[in-house]
């Protein structure tokens, strides 16, 4: 009896055994808690967001973007401020728009996929985004993967693209993304942080975002920013009312990167150069862009020398660290402002292009802007008065006003820094060179890039090479093409 | 044989898969057709085996297990029989000493279930064989048989069941019982004390070894001599009691008889044809680690165990042969009493390149070592092969113990160990400046700020230039040691201000004096006590053992400590004639609190002491952490009148306001049952399973800083489901074929839950979820996985010194698509025991030499075939989601591994000399590679398959007995080394169409220069880095500032040791031993956080040495045009712009080491003493482990303590906790 029981149990077991066996092994591999599939607003959503968190992060903001626009300088860590760089915040800068533009791309393809009234415009929207992020990536680095990026399946290790070509592939896109929005079509809403949603104003920034390319481009190729900047001034920014702008909610998870209500951030102090040249011209904005020093001495704001070591006998003992506006949980995370488009005219006034005014309406414009954007209404006509655009050559009157404006976006004024190269209105050096002297052997100055980040040395090691060595040498002292001087 | 086999069962899964269940179980009867004939008795297949040459027949006495339990270790030290005169078997084939066939008495009538045609067998063991020396005292129920006619000797094993006491009930009274005591190699022992255990009489043997005594059956007899392993033997006969003693020298049984093979199957060593290691349990039960992983290094030749001693159960890595596969997991597959354990690193991606984190650790440490019989080591392909896609990386088979200590009925063993731990390998620290950047001080006036002082006159200087009088304040802020001279300066320390806190130290002033010992003396003794006690008890019915242990430590760091309780239980009973079940449960439950944090993360004790910190601080006023309001202290205060914490708490803050708990639960074992179909054919069905709940919970406390609480809950579940049929043939009289065939699948599950909070806590020192400013960010991780398996063996012996074994698994596994699926893994193995044919080479007393040939292969993890997006938490009422930074592929295969081995086994000389010695050449193709593409994809990640790796090494063992005297002093040196050299031939992906030069396998978190790289052409991990930049004499050059220049980053060295080993020399004398384990790695490479962070942060010895700070250093090098470095810097600057992060060569070193890790004293009580207590044994051992770091290149940290996680990423020193030097005391009883 006791055999047959334990003769049918086993078998049961066995076949039990068996049983279990034939489920469906392939229908385990799914991973239920993940999903394969969503949908273009919570893409953009995605991408809007993360591209702001690294331009206004402390490590590629704070260490590379206002430090190489000599903003800032660095507290105990000095040697980011020396141009040693730091490569982990380099691979992420790199790695994070890469990322963000494949989320765009991703938009398209959703689209494509289903029937969606607003593709259309969800498309161009995400257009014009991939091309401000590109623009970023090729003015950091020069040489970057465009036509065969983000295209895993195909490309494993995609190769690098001339920076000028990126450029005029970069604006043909633009102008056809502008024209593909379509204001009567339905768009994001909502989930479009930055404009809500709204084609026109997704427009205009396109037409201010083609300025941005095109004075970029204006001593290297002078012709084509001259009609870009020409067909394309009319329709930009006229106004901080058209500024584009992330607005962080304030809040965790969803603060501005560079607040300090969790946690101080003492990392930087602002520099000399900034603090010395806007106390000289009794610039309002100084208050918002810095804050008294604490502790010892007594309440003014003072900068460091720009690169100065702690080691250095003279280095003061504190400084003033960036205002608290700037390290505010809800402060913007900036993509473009009117300031800069009016300085862009300027320029192109300046340099002779058509472009409705001369170049000292659009210098006051920018310079009224930039006040009216930090609240400033006192103070602003003695200001214009003190730095009037007729004080010196253009490229130092509005080379310094522009890189005022652009504070703390800090890698649009170091772009701009070294392209026009500019110096104080009256001509005197405004920039330095590190105080206790550069650690990159490549430059001096200022770094004219950043050098490629270790992952493509490692993991695209072919083009890597060969696009260090068709841009120069993969160097912070080679200079984008549209650096001429 | 193996095909037919293979076909069979994958028939069975196709037909079951593809039919009904009814048709499936109208079908299941088939293949068994034996079902009914139960007649054969239990007996397990394995091969002992006469060694003919010797004449008395020893029995492993792990022969006594019954069948069913195939996990059963081979242990303790053999008892020799000796056959008696008349027990000359009449079997014809039997020109061997006689069968020593040892059943229970009465039972010699029912013998047709003995089945004994051959003469049983067994091996004299080598009496330089290390034999275990916790099991010393080995009571075996031992019959010679009177009636061996009846018998026919076991081909397989000697069974020695326990005695029918029923039956001896009818054997009443004494009789005179003889024996002689010989050592292995014949040698008789005189003297060797004979103790009736029951009468409690005893003699000593004579001269010649023999003796007399009166017993009565079902007495047990002990016999014990010094610097032997004591024996008790309960009587079960009254016929002649020969004894072998073994040495009692060594815990480590290297050449032990029989060993466990993949899936339990037991061999002898004759018939295995790969290396396979075999360590007793004493090895790491004796001097305890928390994980008993750790107490394995230098014992086996080719396993590498690396670990974190200050780390409180921190990883261990467990490496066997070198590692194999560029990006997956290469850590041993551990096994418990068949139980596949689930062992998988859950730390997080950040701690394991020194970024920072805890270091959950390895959840091997739920085993109780003291629960540990024996542990096999199976290292190659071959003899893992039965494993499949799981054993690619070798297995470490852990067989617990399932019955008495000592003696047959029921015993109960407890041992008592107690620990003092104390760190070692410090860093040297300056002790000349205190902290402060520039050399200075700032000062505080009181016209300024009357409000921070007591009063004007409390101000202590003046410098009379119309300032006031002021207090010298050294700069709080800065976390470093570039401050002042300490020179006893009158100085206004950190705790002096805070006036509004009601603070009894306000406006107080301290001397600036050197503190020397504040870092020792933050740590603290530590001490670790583990109790254990077992119950065990065997009758011929079945087993049981019941045991508890409780490991309680308090460790180094203040408010840490670790608590663990084992329970466990092992039982087998023939439940009907022929059918035996077995189960094996263990329970264990664990409780951390206070781990220290790893890397560079400020609960890392050393980020504060060595990589940032202030030299001159007060340890006992440290300890003065928080005010009475709560709020902390800290010497990195913002500023004299700003409390807030700039960048680094206290320490005391960090141990008891910001600490991490853990704990787990976790349940694993088997039931099973084992039926004997027939005479040849025995079919197990086993259901084993892992289950496991953890619980970490990480705490910032809410003060100045927002706060913060972590939790998380991983979960895992194993479940395996095993059928086997177990089949051994006679095939003629010259050939035994025994076979194996089963079907296993694999099932398991896991999931990690909780969360994080977002934006601090709202009430602080509240640590729940809910308790969260905005709402916390869940964890919600999920995997699935299923391994359907199908394989064989088939083991064919010619004559008993000719093996050839052949094996085969199939996998089906859920991870990769279907179309991929199954995988075959072959193996074939032969072994030849040459020593049989050169009988009349008397020196020669055992050689075999033995050569495999296999392939395995490893699977990967669910769901690398799906594209996903990630949730990113919601912008207020906007859902974000990403593209996965990974990109799957459908297209995924199994990783293959292909590896020849030889190996030759000679012992000789009287077995004075042991050598084993094996070359082994493996290569790794196919690997499922988780590629790091360039992020201009879109992705950080892509799977591909491609690859090859090769490894080849040699293993080599020796054991030595170099001093062997008539009065009982020992000396046995056992030593083993072991050299892998590892290639990456190839990365050619074919999915991708491309060729990778290299692969990153992981880059360090902070400079970001430094990565453990494979790459084509170089050894698996070669770290690479930024170098000095040299001329053509090999100078470095330095730049016109004086500071070095720096190169491209290239190769700098393999993080992996060019070899490795340990030597054991062990003395033993009258009942006491001393052994000594040395181990050592030569070569290697790592990249060091303590140094680099300890140098640029003033704090380490260098900074100061040589006045150094006053006259500046030069870089030692030559200028660009060859002229020597004359440019002076000052020493900050020196360290900062040429020993940091730029320039990685400066911080890396030579991981070469050698270390005396552990030193044993063992004393067994004399019989008096105990036996008061009515104890059948007692041992006392002293031991210490991590002794002494004899030899290491390089400074601060120990090289074999540098270890951050159990992940491939290795070589990077993220500012490794300090050693921890252990002292201990073990006390083990038996009743």
């Amino acid at each position: 009896m006791l055999n047959r029981i334990i003769k049918y149990s086993l078998l049961f077991a066995f076949v039990g055994l068996i049983m279990a066996g034939c489920k469906k092994l392939d229908s385990i591999n799914h991973d239920p808690t993940k999903s394969t599939t969503t949908e273009p607003p919570y893409q953009l959503t995605a991408a809007e967001k993360t591209v702001m968190d690294v331009l206004y992060s402390t490590l590629q903001n704070g260490y590379i973007g206002m430090h190489y626009a000599q903003f800032w300088s660095g507290n105990t860590r000095v040697a980011d401020s020396q141009y040693s760089l730091d490569e982990g915040n380099n691979g992420t800068l790199w790695s994070t728009l890469y990322a963000a533009v494949n989320n765009l791309n991703l938009i398209v393809a959703l689209n494509a996929n289903k029937t969606n009234v607003a593709a259309q415009n969800q498309n161009a929207i995400a257009g014009i985004l991939k091309v401000w992020i590109m623009q970023i990536l090729t003015d950091t680095y020069v040489n970057v993967p465009y036509t065969q990026a983000v295209n895993v399946g195909e490309y494993i290790t995609p190769a690098f693209d001339d920076a000028k070509t990126i450029y005029n592939q970069l604006a043909d896109s633009l102008s056809a993304n502008i024209n593909a929005l379509d204001p009567a079509q339905p768009t994001f809403g909502d989930a479009d942080i930055i404009f809500k949603g709204d084609v026109v104003k997704w427009q205009t920034l396109g037409h201010s975002l083609m300025l941005r390319l095109a004075i970029r481009m204006a001593d290297a190729d002078n012709a084509k920013a001259k009609s870009l900047i020409e067909s394309h001034y009319q329709a930009a920014m006229t106004s901080n009312a058209d500024n584009a702008e992330f607005a962080y909610l304030g809040v965790d998870p969803n603060r501005y990167p560079m607040d300090e209500t969790n946690r101080r951030i003492t990392d930087f102090f602002v520099s000399t150069t900034l603090v010395d040249y806007m106390r000289a011209t009794n610039d309002p904005r100084l208050s918002i862009y810095a804050r008294p020093v604490e502790g010892l001495t007594t309440d003014t704001i003072y900068g460091m020398p720009y690169g100065m070591s702690t080691t250095n006998p003279n280095r003061p003992s504190a400084a003033s660290y960036p205002g608290t506006r700037i390290y505010a949980a809800n402060m913007k995370g900036i993509l473009m402002t009117y300031s800069e488009v009016a300085f862009t005219l300027a320029e192109a006034a300046a340099r002779g292009y058509a472009v409705g005014s001369d170049a000292a309406t659009y210098y006051e414009a920018g310079v009224r802007a930039s006040m009216a954007y930090w609240g400033i209404t006192d103070g602003v006509d003695e200001y214009l008065a003190t730095v009037p655009y007729t004080g010196g050559e253009w490229k130092n009157v509005i080379g310094t006003q522009k890189w005022l404006s652009l504070y703390p976006q800090g890698f649009q004024a170091w772009f701009e820094r070294i392209r026009l190269n500019f110096a104080k209105p009256d001509g005197s050096a405004l920039f330095i060179a590190p105080v206790s002297g550069s650690l990159d052997q490549h430059v001096t100055l200022v770094p004219y890039r950043l050098t490629y980040p270790l992952s493509e040395a490692n993991a695209n090691n072919t083009n890597y090479t060969a696009a260090g060595s068709a841009i120069g040498g993969d160097t912070k002292g080679t200079k984008n093409w549209w650096i001429t001087y | 044989m193996r095909s037919h086999v293979l076909t069979w069962l994958w028939l069975c899964f196709a037909i079951y898969c593809s039919i009904g269940p009814n048709r499936a179980s109208a079908n299941v009867n088939r293949p068994f057709p034996t079902f009914s004939a139960v007649t054969a008795v239990q007996q397990q297949p394995k091969d002992t085996t006469v060694k003919p040459s010797a004449s008395p027949v020893v029995i492993t006495p792990s022969a006594s297990k019954p069948s069913t339990d195939t996990n059963k270790p081979a242990t303790a030290t053999p008892v020799t029989i000796t056959p008696n005169n008349n027990n000359q078997s009449n079997k014809a084939d039997t020109n061997k000493p006689a069968a020593a066939v040892i059943t229970p008495n009465n039972q010699a009538k029912d013998t047709t279930k003995t089945d004994t045609t051959k003469p049983a067998a067994a091996v004299i063991t080598p009496n330089n064989q290390a034999s275990d020396s916790t099991r010393k005292d080995t009571t075996r129920p031992a019959t010679a048989t009177s009636d061996s006619t009846k018998k026919k000797a076991t081909d397989t094993s000697a069974l020695i069941l326990p005695s029918d006491s029923n039956t001896l009930k009818q054997e009443i009274g004494q009789f005179t019982l003889h024996g002689v005591v010989k050592q292995p190699g014949g040698q008789p022992i005189p003297g060797a004390g004979v103790m009736n255990l029951s009468t409690h009489q005893g003699v000593a043997a004579n001269e010649d070894g023999t003796f007399s005594i009166k017993a009565s059956l079902k007495d047990t007899i002990k016999i014990s001599a010094p610097t032997f392993g004591d024996q008790s033997i309960p009587l079960t006969s009254k016929d002649s009691l020969p004894v072998t003693l073994t040495s009692a020298s060594t815990g480590k049984k290297q050449l032990q008889e029989v060993v466990v093979t993949a899936l339990g199957i037991q061999r002898n060593t004759r018939a295995v044809g790969y290396a396979i290691e075999d360590v007793s349990g004493s090895a790491v039960q004796e001097a305890k680690e928390v994980n008993f992983v750790s107490s394995l290094s230098g014992k086996v030749p080719g396993l590498q165990v690396s670990s974190n001693t200050g780390s409180m159960g921190g990883s261990t890595k467990i490496m066997i042969r070198g590692t194999k596969s560029i990006l997956g997991d290469n850590n041993a597959f551990v096994v418990v009493d068949g139980t596949p354990f689930v062992n998988t690193n859950v730390n997080q991606a950040g701690q394991q390149n020194g970024g920072g984190g805890y270091d959950y650790g390895s959840s091997l440490q739920d085993i109780n070592p003291e629960d540990i019989e024996n542990i096999s080591v199976l290292k190659g392909a071959a003899a893992t092969a039965l494993y499949g896609s799981r054993g690619a990386n070798g297995v470490m088979l852990i067989t617990t113990k399932k019955r008495p200590d000592v003696g047959g009925g029921i015993g109960v063993t407890y041992s008592l160990n107690a620990q003092a731990d104390q760190v070692s390998v410090l860093p040297h620290y300056q002790n000349l400046y205190g902290g402060g950047s520039g050399g200075k001080f700032e000062k505080l006036y009181y016209n300024e700020h009357p409000e921070a002082f007591l009063s004007e006159s409390a101000a202590t200087y003046d410098d009379n230039d119309g300032l006031g009088r002021y207090d010298l304040m050294p700069m709080y802020r800065a976390d470093e040691s570039w401050g002042p001279k300490l020179e006893g300066q009158l100085i206004r320390p950190y705790y002096s201000f805070d006036k509004d806190k009601g603070n009894p130290y306000f406006g107080q002033t301290t001397p600036w004096v050197a503190q020397p010992n504040n870092v020792k003396d933050f740590y603290r003794t530590g001490y670790t006590i583990t109790n254990n006690i077992a119950m065990a008890g065997t009758n011929d019915k079945g087993y049981f053992r019941l045991s508890y242990g409780n490991m309680n430590q308090v460790f180094v760091l203040p408010n840490a400590s670790n608590n663990r309780n084992n329970i466990s239980f092992n039982g087998g009973y023939e439940v009907a004639k022929g059918l035996k079940a077995s189960a094996s449960v263990n329970y264990t439950a664990y409780a951390a609190k206070g781990r220290p944090g790893t890397g560079f993360t400020g609960p890392n004790p050393t980020l504060q002491f060595t990589m940032y910190g202030q030299r001159q601080l007060n340890i006992d006023m440290e300890k003065r952490y928080k005010y009475d309001d709560g709020s902390q202290i800290t010497w990195n205060r913002t500023s004299w009148d700003n409390p807030t914490p700039l960048s680094s708490n206290g320490p005391y803050w960090n141990r008891y306001m910001d600490y991490e708990t853990d704990s787990r639960t976790r349940l694993f074992g088997n039931v099973g049952l084992d039926y004997e179909a027939s005479k040849w054919l025995t079919i197990s069905g086993r259901v084993f399973m892992d289950s496991y709940n953890a619980l970490q919970e990480e705490r910032t406390a809410k003060d100045y800083l927002i706060g913060g609480y972590i939790k998380r809950v991983p979960t895992a579940t194993e479940l395996n489901y095993q059928l086997t049929a177990n089949m051994k043939f006679d095939l003629g009289k010259d050939f035994k074929l025994n076979g194996v065939v089963g079907g296993n699948i694999m099932h398991r599950k896991t999931t990690v839950t909780g969360g994080t909070t977002v934006g601090g806590l709202i009430i602080p020192l509240v640590y729940n979820l809910n308790n969260s400013v905005t709402t916390a960010t869940p964890y919600d991780e999920y995997t699935e996985k299923q391994i359907n398996s199908g394989f064989a063996t088939a083991s064919l012996g010619y004559r008993n010194f000719l093996f050839l074994e052949l094996s085969g698994r199939a996998d089906w596994s859920s991870t990769l698509l279907s179309e991929n699926n199954p995988y075959i893994y072959p193996a074939a193995s032969a072994s030849f025991v040459f020593s049989d044919l050169l009988k009349n080479w008397k020196w020669l007393s055992f050689g075999k030499v033995r050569a495999s040939v296999s392939s395995v292969g490893n699977d990967t993890n669910p769901y690398q075939t799906d594209d996903l997006f990630t949730f990113l938490p919601g912008f207020g009422s906007n859902p974000m989601t990403q593209i996965s930074n990974t990109k799957y592929t459908k297209q995924l295969k199994p990783e293959r591994t292909q590896e020849y081995e030889s190996g030759i086994t000679l012992r000789f000389l009287d077995e004075r000399v042991g050598l084993d010695f094996t070359y082994y050449r493996r290569k790794t193709t196919d690997q499922l590679l988780p590629i790091s593409v360039s992020p201009a994809t879109g992705y950080v990640t892509a799977w591909g398959n491609g690859g090859a790796v090769e490894n080849k090494g040699i293993e080599a063992s020796l054991n030595l007995n170099p001093i062997r005297l008539k009065n009982g002093f020992r000396w046995d040196i056992v030593a083993n080394i072991a050299r892998n050299k590892n290639k990456v031939l190839n990365m050619d992906i074919a999915q991708y169409h491309t060729s990778l030069t290299q692969q990153t396998i992981g880059t360090d978190r902070r400079t970001q220069r430094v990565s453990v790289i494979g790459q084509v052409g170089q050894p698996l991990g070669m770290l690479t880095g930024t170098d000095y930049v040299y001329n053509d004499k090999g100078e470095r050059i330095v730049g016109a500032d004086g500071n070095y220049l720096i190169s491209d980053i290239k190769n700098l060295g393999n993080v992996y040791p060019d070899y490795t080993g340990g030597i054991t020399n062990s003395f033993s004398y009258k009942g006491i031993y001393l052994s000594a384990l040395i181990d050592f790695q030569h070569g290697g490479t790592f990249f060091s956080y303590t140094n680099m962070y300890g140098k640029i942060s003033g704090l380490l010895d260098v900074t100061a040495d040589n006045n150094v700070r006053e006259t500046g250093i030069i870089a030692k090098g030559v200028k660009e045009d060859g002229t020597p470095n004359d440019v002076v810097l000052d020493a900050n600057s020196y360290f900062i712009n040429n020993e940091n992060k730029t320039l990685s060569k400066a911080n890396m070193y030579d991981a070469s080491y050698i270390y005396l890790r552990e030193v044993k004293l063992g004393y067994n009580l004399p019989e008096a003493w105990y036996k008061r207590f009515h104890a059948q044994s007692a041992r006392l051992s002293l031991y210490g482990r991590n002794l002494w770091l004899m030899h290491s290149n390089a400074p601060n940290v120990d090289p074999s303590n540098i270890l951050n996680s159990s992940s491939n990423i290795v070589g990077i020193e993220g500012g490794a906790l300090p050693s921890v030097r252990s002292y201990g005391i073990n006390l083990n009883v038996s009743f």
